[in-house]
């Protein structure tokens, strides 16, 4: 018995080993931009990405909340189409992959293929633009951002693949005590969907709350702005000022560019953007836990 | 009789409401995806915006000469479809070895921080990732030839050594999707009943045979789904890898460059008609090889064809 | 699960309502979106009002509003019936913008066109509206303040597609910096000025002249990092770029049949990157200079301490002081003398960075035309709507003179708005450099080319082989790091430029210049 167990826990430190190994390959990179994010420009730049900054000097911060209304009006922007725009697209995209999962159902085949064939071939920018934004006329509306991308077909079909995966014998039991499809969707099929439902929620959530694009081609109105996308302008006016100041137009006086946060900026954003969602992710986490198993099945 | 008649009622009713269920997908897409594809067809014409895309003139394969009679179609093109192949590999096996072996963890606690930790790269974009990578290979202060020099070693010049970017892209891919891959292939562990372990278990098998045996065969729809996807874009790169972390250095061309950076470079003056032709064949490519790759499937292993 | 249910709708409706509270509260000065109409930039009801919408480039400031209802009183007496609903677009964003404006159609009376956007390009395409007639109908004073070159530039196909807005535009003159105390040791700065000058190239006499300098630094040990990768534009003295500093070709200033040769095989490439890679041997350029200056910051070592002892940039008025006083600024306190290469300023037929169009989409062109030579002929109309308010932004030093005070909340490129020498000069600049500016101009050397645009769309597929090919191969020849190798290289390098069609090219263009010469006559 206690050579097993030693044999047990010698194979879990390895496994554990490999990946503390393995997460500070992640950690250290994101740790240095921390770091960076609050390290002094001037330093950053002649001795690069230390750890621990020499001191704390946040500057590149203060630059990117010096209009704080903006900022926190991107982040009200983002927050809402992320959030809303992830429930109803996961609520859309479950729906459709449902049936899709059942082979008794007669539309299956084409309706996938319908759905499958977006995945590869799309009209192009233009043809999108114009048809959001002058025919349904979309642009400078928070549903730009929800609508057009309410459905990927990549986690459709991932939904589909996790329901066959439950077995049929729930749905037949079901129908025979009498519920409807839309009842077994909602109260068999849906709670035992956790992981996969966590998933590509976050993963959704993720991409939602990245998304300057939309921004860049759909919006004029600056209060509908997302948070990458106006930290993006800001690091655009930053650096072109840069550019400028190295090209000094002659009769300008740029000694007021000294003092502007370049690379410190650019770190301080990422971590602005990125901040909520690692708030957010651990509240995801717990349906990747073990123990959130399919306890029920049998019977 | 009435038995029969009942069995077709029920069919027909549970296929209405079934129907029903995926109306709301099939709306948006309809709206959102399949109209906006006749607008493929600048694909195949001269287009200029004042006449709009009905007023522009057809030029038929035209658009399509540039990528096909340039000297650099076979060196993209391999280097697209290559590095395409061998992420499909090694995102199958990595996602596959990561996720089996997290589930092994048993603290709760020690799996939430390996997770999350897996899970950084996804928030960092290209753009700062081409920033640590920088730090990295940076010639005169990177930390790569730092240690090398520790060692008594020459400093490599990283951004001019064509051979070392292959190895360098594949890491750094994996580096980034690794998290997202794992965990897909984690949830679907998580489904696993844990009956079967038990029962094994009880059977005398050990760890490693139950991975084989449980494990394994229960994540092999997902495994023959994502890489069947994956197919689909065999002819696409991620811009920002191919991009943003070689920094455009012009020598590493023969194993950075892609269909996806080459056409960027050559369109900046934006000849929609010629991206758009591009696209179209991308897409095309992509679309023969999943159908390809799915008759395939469909013989093997028909419940997990895509249809 | 019920919990699961609960938690998420919770969560769901904290957030939804605490973005909407959020969202609703619009601070007044918010920029608003170009469709809703604001009574600080648009008009009254009047149905003879015309309201012209307007893109510039630059950064959105908070109080922009504010000024462009200044401007738009101000029309009243300048353009009265006109108003101004403008809009303000990152330079970044341009290249996306214009491609959806023009594929939607929608309205843009005037539209900034910048670097970013091919300007020959979108000319052919139609995707402007000519100007000549416009401007001789509705403004040919214009002409009085704008030189005619100024339109040239603008020209595609005998039609003037933009106003370019008038800044510096002359080709670099190089000169070669040099840290003052050495070069009066080392050399005789008179006498390399005279060496340099005394014919259009930079020839191999030329880089002898130069190596002095670096050979007795280095002996005195005062090399520092040497010559900056800048020095290679050297060998671009006495050539005119065609069809643009992107492409390959060139032509021989002063050469009346315009005869149009591979840049890469001029006697004076091949004199610059055989110095380059000699000088490179000998150590007088660093070895790891492949390395750091191919990327972000090339010329990074330029005017910091311990950095370069020499550099090429532009020769204006007053160059060395200016180049000093930056210097000063990083750090360096060196005193820099700069020797010119050439003895005149040219002027080149490509187009400029930043122009003023009308494009295809507009409603009230002439009304635009008008607008236009308000910003290029008007002082006080320019002033207003690059530097905002006198009081809130700016102070008046004296009549000329302005001191910026708050730049945050308003501010527009002089160059990105319009006629540029209209522009106060602003506390600390050089003194009558708009003055200098037009006289440098007006006595600069013209190509022969002036108005005309080579038609490059035809050979596209080739010039972007060419590209990568150059991208390849340049750094590593200019920069010197190949050493010994270099010549092995450059075979390699001409060689697959030949593969790659280059003559092609160079033929096709020269047979639309003989065609415009020929149309001259």
């Amino acid at each position: 018995m206690s050579v097993v167990k030693k044999k047990r826990i010698t194979y879990r430190t390895w496994i554990n080993l490999y990946f503390i190994i393995m997460s500070i390959t992640f950690i250290l990179p994101f740790l240095l931009i921390v770091s960076a994010s609050l390290t002094n420009e001037d330093i950053l730049a002649k001795e690069g990405f230390k750890i621990i900054p020499p001191f704390i000097d946040w500057t590149g911060y203060k630059f990117v909340f010096s209009n704080v209304g903006e900022i926190l009006r991107a982040y009200a922007v983002t927050t809402f189409q992320a959030f809303f725009g992830t429930f109803l697209s996961v609520l859309v995209m479950t729906l459709c992959a449902y049936p899709l999962s059942r082979k008794d159902f007669k539309f299956r085949k084409p309706i996938t293929f319908f759905v499958f064939f977006t995945m590869l071939f799309n009209g192009g920018l233009i043809p999108t633009y114009l048809l959001n934004y002058k025919y349904l006329h979309l642009g400078n509306t928070i549903w730009i951002y929800i609508l057009p991308t309410l459905c990927s077909a990549f986690y459709i079909i991932i939904f589909r693949t996790f329901f066959q995966g439950l077995p049929i014998s729930l749905v037949e039991s079901a129908k025979l005590d009498g519920a409807s499809e839309i009842r077994i969707f909602f109260q068999i099929i849906l709670p035992l969907s956790k992981p996969v439902l966590a998933t590509v929620a976050l993963l959704t959530l993720l991409t939602k709350w990245n998304d300057w694009y939309t921004s860049l081609i759909y919006i004029t109105d600056s209060n509908l702005y997302t948070l990458q996308f106006l930290l993006k302008r800001i690091l655009q006016e930053v650096e072109f000022l840069r550019f400028m100041a190295n090209n000094t137009p002659p009769g300008i006086d740029l000694s007021y560019l000294e003092d502007m946060p370049v690379e410190t900026l650019k770190f301080a954003m990422c971590i602005i953007a990125a901040g909520p969602m690692l708030l957010v992710f651990p509240f995801f986490q717990k349906y990747f836990a073990k123990g959130l198993t399919v306890g029920s099945v049998k019977g | 009789m009435k038995k029969m008649k009942k069995t077709s009622k029920n069919s027909t009713k549970k296929n209405l409401e079934l129907l029903v269920l995926t109306l709301p997908a099939i709306i948006a897409y309809f709206i959102f995806n399949y109209i906006p594809m006749f607008g493929a067809i600048i694909a195949f014409k001269d287009y200029k915006a004042p006449k709009g895309i009905l007023g522009s003139a057809w030029n038929g394969l035209e658009n399509f000469k540039f990528f096909f009679t340039s000297q650099d179609a076979w060196r993209i093109t391999r280097n697209t479809v290559g590095y395409a192949l061998i992420f499909i590999v090694v995102n199958l096996v990595a996602g596959v070895f990561v996720a089996l072996l997290l589930y092994e963890v048993r603290s709760r606690r020690a799996l939430k921080f390996y997770q999350t930790s897996m899970m950084l790269p996804r928030f960092l974009s290209w753009v700062i990732v081409g920033y640590i990578t920088y730090t990295l290979l940076s010639p005169t202060m990177g930390i790569f030839n730092q240690v090398i020099e520790m060692f008594g070693g020459q400093p490599v010049n990283w951004y001019s050594e064509v051979s070392a970017w292959p190895w360098i892209l594949i890491i750094t891919n994996t580096w980034k999707v690794i998290g997202l891959n794992s965990i897909m292939y984690y949830a679907a562990l998580m489904g696993i009943d844990k009956a079967y372990f038990e029962a094994a278990e009880i059977d005398g098998a050990n760890r490693f045979q139950q991975i084989i045996h449980i494990s394994l065969p229960s994540i092999k729809p997902l495994m023959i789904v994502l890489t069947l996807l994956a197919f689909g874009n065999i002819f696409r790169g991620d811009f920002g890898l191919f991009y943003v972390i070689p920094r455009d250095v012009g020598v590493l061309y023969p194993a950075t460059d892609i269909i996806d950076t080459y056409v960027y470079r050559g369109l900046r003056t934006g000849n929609l008609g010629i991206t758009a032709a591009v696209g179209l064949f991308q897409s095309l490519v992509g679309f023969v090889m999943i159908v390809t790759m799915n008759g395939i499937v469909r013989k093997v292993e028909p419940d997990s064809a895509l249809f | 699960m019920k919990n699961f249910k609960k938690g998420i709708s919770v969560l769901l409706a904290v957030v939804f309502i605490l973005s909407i509270t959020l969202m609703g509260c619009k601070s007044s000065d918010t920029k608003t979106d170009s469709g809703s109409k604001d009574s600080g930039t648009t008009a009254k009801k009047d149905e003879d009002v015309k309201v012209l919408k307007i893109f510039l480039g630059g950064d959105e400031k908070e109080k922009q509003e504010e000024v462009f209802a200044a401007a738009n009183e101000m029309l009243k007496t300048k353009l009265p019936g006109v108003q101004m609903d403008i809009e303000v677009i990152p330079y970044g964003n341009w290249t996306e913008r214009w491609k959806l404006l023009t594929a939607a159609g929608d309205q843009m009376d005037i539209a900034w066109i910048g670097w970013m956007l091919n300007f020959d390009t979108i000319s052919r395409e139609e995707m402007l509206t000519p100007l000549e007639d416009l401007i001789d109908k509705n403004c040919p004073e214009i002409k009085d303040v704008i030189p005619q070159f100024v339109f040239d530039k603008a020209t595609v196909d005998g039609h003037v597609y933009a106003v370019p807005n008038y800044q510096q535009m002359v080709e670099m003159r190089r000169g070669i910096r040099l840290y003052k105390h050495l070069a009066d040791e080392y050399v005789d700065v008179a006498a390399l000025e005279k060496q340099f000058t005394k014919d259009l190239t930079f020839d191999q006499d030329d880089w002898d002249a130069l190596e002095v300098y670096f050979k007795k630094a280095k002996e005195n040990g005062t090399l520092q990092k040497g010559p900056s990768p800048s020095i290679s534009w050297l060998c671009r003295n006495g050539y005119e770029a065609i069809a643009n500093q992107n492409t390959p070709t060139y032509v021989k200033i002063g050469d009346e049949s315009c005869t149009v040769i591979n840049k890469f095989k001029t006697p004076q490439y091949k004199a610059m990157i055989h110095t380059m890679a000699d000088w490179y041997e000998k150590g007088y350029i660093r070895e790891d200079v492949l390395a750091v200056e191919s990327f972000d910051k090339p010329r990074a070592d330029e005017f910091v301490k311990d950095g370069n002892i020499s550099w090429v940039h532009e020769t204006l008025k007053d160059q060395d002081k200016k180049d000093t006083k930056r210097a000063k600024d990083a750090g360096n306190d060196v005193e820099i003398t700069v020797v010119p290469t050439t003895d005149f300023q040219y002027l080149a037929p490509y187009g400029t960075a930043t122009n003023l169009a009308i494009p295809f989409t507009a409603k009230y062109p002439d009304e635009a035309i008008k607008l236009i030579n308000l910003l290029n002929t008007d002082k006080e109309f320019y002033n207003l709507m690059v530097y905002g308010l006198e009081g809130k932004n700016y102070e008046k030093i004296d009549e000329n003179t302005i001191k910026i005070t708050d730049k945050d909340s308003y501010g527009l490129a002089n160059w990105a708005t319009g006629n540029t020498l209209l522009g106060y000069e602003i506390e600390g600049g050089v003194k009558g450099w708009s003055t200098y500016l037009d006289e440098m101009h007006r006595e600069a050397k013209q190509s022969y080319l002036m108005g005309f645009k080579v038609d490059t769309e035809p050979y596209s597929t080739t010039l972007q082989q060419l590209d990568t090919i150059i991208k390849e191969y340049q750094n590593a020849l200019e920069f010197g790091a190949l050493g010994s190798n270099v010549d092995e290289k450059y075979e390699e390098f001409l060689d697959k430029l030949d593969k790659a069609g280059i003559d092609k090219v160079i033929e096709g263009f020269q047979k639309q210049i003989d065609e415009f010469l020929a149309s001259k006559k």
